[in-house]
């Protein structure tokens, strides 16, 4: 980020097309599990730091049926020394280990700033030196970052979904003991031979 | 950071005996300097006030002001509250004459801007673990504690 007092600043949807957010919802058990999940993904796919993510709202409630939750994170990356990406992600939702609902909306900007402090700076000469080497470097270097900004963005949603899959194989696993008996039933006759790891997961389940 | 669930006041208990401990300053650097306690009605309404000073450098103080708004139920205890934080890192250079500013400026540009940077850095690692604190103290979601190159 560019540290000026006065700046021109361009601005742009990752995804160019309103509405440039992508949104993800999610029905079943253990919704605030996610709440962790959305946090690591966008350090761990965004290749940040913890300081580098702001949390603007953070409101959780406790009531009789489960946890209601909204939160907002700002994300900010610096692509280089004009530009940067600024990602917001909205999750909330509500319920318990058994039941409920939750919704992850994400929206990129990509952002390039460029300096006005000095005289220098706000002369016409420099104004069409920066134009010129814009439009002849720097566009196409931009529309790399946003690139980035998409696929950074389908990423964490793609291990978002990756772990949905896994919250509800949490239920899958809970089922009552005579239906494991049943099943296990089943697995043990000829036809039903599992690979070595099929049984291992299975130990792991018991 | 807003919560609603049992024992909302504990989050001011919570202010309180754990300010001067996490940042590492003495009694005069924090001031619980506010306190509205509202009982006529039910629920219990409250409004509290603090700030934290922490000096990190001869020339700079990193300073927190928390504020807090909630209410709780006379019977069950159970309420709300909002906790908003400001921080800010403040740089004060004192007994430079005029003519040393531009000295000053260039010190700054070449070197102390840098400098700066990392403080801010630092304020905010201070803020999210401080955050991160009151969500364990409180039993909800939180996130892994801050590591980052400013902590």
């Amino acid at each position: 980020m560019v540290f000026a007092r006065a700046k021109i600043t361009l601005e742009d949807n990752c995804f160019e097309e309103e509405p440039g957010a992508i949104t993800l919802r999610y029905v079943g058990p253990n919704p605030s599990k996610i709440y962790k999940k959305v946090h690591e993904l966008i350090k761990s796919v965004f290749r940040v730091t913890d300081s580098d993510v702001q949390e603007t709202d953070y409101s959780w409630g406790k009531t009789s049926t489960g946890e209601k939750f909204k939160v907002e994170w700002w994300m900010h990356k610096d692509m280089d020394l004009f530009s940067y990406i600024y990602v917001r992600f909205r999750l909330d939702g509500e319920g318990n280990d058994k039941t409920g609902h939750a919704k992850l909306e994400i929206r990129g900007l990509l952002r390039s700033e460029y300096p006005q402090d000095t005289v220098w700076q706000r002369s016409l000469f420099y104004e069409m030196i920066r134009t010129f080497w814009h439009r002849v470097f720097y566009h196409k270097k931009r529309e790399e970052f946003a690139e980035e900004c998409r696929h950074s963005e389908i990423l964490v949603m793609k291990h978002l979904k990756d772990f949905l899959k896994q919250l509800k194989g949490d239920v899958q696993s809970s089922v009552p003991e005579n239906g494991r008996k049943d099943l296990r039933d089943l697995e043990s006759k000829p036809q039903a031979k599992q690979p070595a790891s099929g049984n291992d997961n299975e130990k792991h389940g018991e | 950071m807003k919560y609603s669930g049992p024992d909302p006041w504990g989050v001011a208990e919570f202010l309180n005996a754990n300010l001067k401990s996490f940042f590492h300053v003495s009694s005069s650097k924090v001031n619980n300097y506010r306190i509205n306690w509202d009982v006529t009605g039910d629920p219990i309404s409250f409004y509290a006030r603090w700030w934290a000073t922490k000096e990190v450098s001869r020339f700079t103080v990193l300073r927190f002001v928390f504020k807090l708004v909630g209410e709780k139920g006379k019977v069950n205890n159970e309420g709300n509250f909002s906790l908003s934080v400001w921080a800010k890192v403040i740089t004060t250079f004192g007994g430079w004459g005029p003519l040393l500013n531009p000295v000053w400026t260039l010190y700054s540009y070449l070197f102390y801007n840098r400098v700066r940077r990392k403080y801010i850095e630092q304020c905010r690692n201070y803020i999210l673990t401080f955050g991160n604190l009151v969500k364990e103290h409180f039993n909800v979601e939180s996130t892994g504690i801050p590591t980052s190159r400013g902590f």
